[in-house]
């Protein structure tokens, strides 16, 4: 069995990677939305009130569903 | 009929829509096919998200708009100035609606400033903007950027050299006005002397030359075509051809771009049913295109529109505006690359601001048509005849092609051509049209990411032209990379790698039919 270990300066480089990935997926949310042309403030107002309304939908699915799959379950059966 | 019987095509070019079959019984080979052109369709991933993005921009466009009716933001574009009496509001196209909200959003990508003359490197002014484009502040410095923009398709744009030592001498002798129409005291010998080493220069009787490209084809198609003619147009033709089409008042109908068979239909359909209303028969019909249009780069069929021509016994109007110079063994044209007989096309207009770095258009033709349009033309009569300078640089640049310079140049261009676009196409882009023409548009889709790589592109010294919505579709914009004689091999390298580097960045590898393949993979394998 081989196990091998990250040096400390491989972790560096691998942290820059990491948040250089972040920075190339937050690029491409910029691009493919058209929020890159827009300006900060707009940038802001669409993101608030996308991730308010993503937010809102998997608090509900996760407080709603069980009990919903649950009753449907009942009906079925 | 003409009919596509079979395909001898290499298994992996599917049929596009546009890609017309021929009988190619005699072409064995995809590489001697002078009319394969792809034309990828647009992927499904890429519409959606390009359809979502002008919603969003429409949405904040609407935003921003409600704001500045209701006066909590400033009006920074034009205002109507009757507004509160009542009056018809000016400004409620949706094209000023487009140009508020999303054109003047990123207007730093267009209309730059140039500070050299536009060869193959050039230096842009630097402009920066405080209030988000709305205006500019010159911060006097340039930046140097290796130009793909410029129709300097022979490389003749230069300061120094024969032509430019040539033109100043002209003016030594000639002066810069004609101060005249070319039809009273404006001929000068220079413009007789440009007409006749042209009409050599393309092999056909006579020819005459005016003094702008855009003038020549919306002043004289109404010379050649009244009441009672049709003109058959291509879809995608300039907007020049159709002004001229549209003043001479002749009826005019468009066939899909370049397919023969839809040609076909109507010029069968006009010579039978005639006129809409009376049924008389059309007094001629006139079949209008260009030889390589600029926003797809794809070429015109000419054999096949010959061919069709004489069946019908209809005219033919070719506008080689970005043809002439750049295509064909000697540099003649469209005509020259498909080795036809320049008699066989009855009317050749071109543009002497591309290829030969001037200004003008010209037409060409029998002598009994330019004879015909000498007298009868707007642009005759009362434009102002070419100037000293400008007609000198295009002689010289005729004698130049005629000569073993000339056919270096013409050499490079299709060395640059076939390279570029081979590389790009390795790389996994979507790029149209025909894999000789100088003129490569790659497609982007999103307009985020036009803008991305517009910047992207400058920021790493290359200057390239995009083009949006209102010139070419919605979905589909693109940029237009212009190649030139004058490049090298050097500035090509650089201009392939920024691409690579800033296409892997915001993902524009769209194609479906090439593997998507990075710059260092394709020349390793080479």
């Amino acid at each position: 069995i081989l196990d091998t270990y990250t040096t400390g300066l491989e972790m560096f480089s691998n942290i820059r990677r990491f948040f250089k990935f972040i920075h190339w997926l937050y690029l491409q949310y910029l691009l493919n939305t058209a929020l890159y042309m827009l300006e900060p403030w707009e940038r802001l107002l669409f993101s608030t009130l996308l991730i308010g309304i993503l937010s809102t939908a998997i608090y509900s699915a996760f407080v709603f569903l069980p009990h919903h799959v649950r009753s449907l379950m009942q009906l079925i059966s | 009929m003409i009919d596509s019987i079979t395909s001898t095509v290499h298994e992996k070019i599917k049929m596009d829509k546009n890609n017309y079959k021929y009988d190619c019984e005699l072409l064995t080979n995809n590489e001697d096919d002078l009319q394969s052109e792809e034309f990828e369709e647009t992927p499904l991933y890429a519409a959606v998200l390009t359809y979502i993005s002008y919603a969003i921009l429409c949405l904040f466009g609407w935003l921003r708009d409600f704001l500045r009716q209701s006066n909590i933001e400033t009006k920074r574009g034009a205002i109507d100035p009757n507004a509160s009496l009542g009056f018809v509001p000016l400004y409620q196209s949706y094209e000023s609606f487009y140009t508020r909200n999303m054109y003047t959003r990123v207007r730093d990508i267009f209309n730059r400033p140039i500070a050299s003359v536009p060869g193959p490197q050039f230096e842009l002014t630097e402009r920066l903007s405080d209030d988000y484009n709305w205006t500019y502040r010159f911060t006097g410095k340039t930046i140097r950027a290796i130009n793909l923009g410029s129709y300097n398709y022979l490389g003749f744009a230069e300061k120094t050299g024969p032509c430019a030592t040539e033109s100043m001498n002209a003016i030594k002798s000639f002066g810069i006005a004609t101060c005249s129409t070319s039809s009273e005291t404006g001929t000068q010998r220079y413009q007789i002397e440009l007409e006749q080493l042209l009409a050599t220069f393309l092999g056909v009787e006579s020819c005459i030359a005016f003094g702008m490209g855009f003038a020549t084809n919306a002043l004289n198609i109404p010379v050649i075509a009244s009441k009672g003619d049709l003109i058959l147009s291509d879809e995608l033709n300039h907007i020049s051809l159709i002004l001229g089409m549209r003043l001479s008042g002749a009826s005019s109908q468009t066939f899909a771009h370049n397919d023969m068979n839809d040609l076909e239909k109507k010029l069968r359909a006009a010579i039978v049913q005639g006129h809409p209303r009376t049924n008389r028969p059309w007094k001629k019909i006139i079949i209008v295109v260009e030889g390589v249009y600029s926003m797809e780069g794809s070429i015109c069929r000419l054999p096949q529109l010959i061919e069709l021509k004489k069946k019908y016994k209809a005219y033919l109007y070719m506008d080689e505006a970005h043809s002439i110079g750049a295509m064909g063994k000697h540099g003649r044209g469209i005509v020259d690359y498909f080795n036809m007989d320049t008699k066989d096309v009855d009317i050749l207009m071109g543009t002497f601001t591309k290829s030969f770095g001037s200004a003008g258009g010209y037409i060409a033709g029998k002598k009994s048509l330019i004879d015909h349009i000498r007298i009868n033309s707007h642009a005759n009569n009362y434009a102002t005849s070419m100037s000293a300078p400008i007609v000198q640089q295009i002689i010289s640049s005729l004698h130049l092609l005629s000569g073993p310079e000339g056919k270096k140049r013409i050499y490079q261009l299709a060395d640059n051509t076939r390279y570029f676009r081979q590389k790009l196409v390795d790389m996994g882009f979507i790029i149209y049209g025909n894999k000789n023409s100088p003129v490569v548009p790659m497609l982007l889709y999103m307009p985020a990411r036009v803008t991305r790589f517009n910047r992207e592109m400058l920021r790493r010294g290359i200057a390239v032209v995009t083009v949006g919505f209102p010139a070419t579709k919605l979905l589909e914009a693109r940029v237009r990379f212009c190649l030139s004689a004058a490049h090298t091999r050097q500035m090509l390298d650089a201009a392939l790698k920024a691409i690579d580097e800033v296409g892997t960045d915001i993902s524009i590898r769209y194609s479906t039919r090439h593997e998507h393949r990075r710059l260092r993979d394709i020349s390793s394998e080479k």
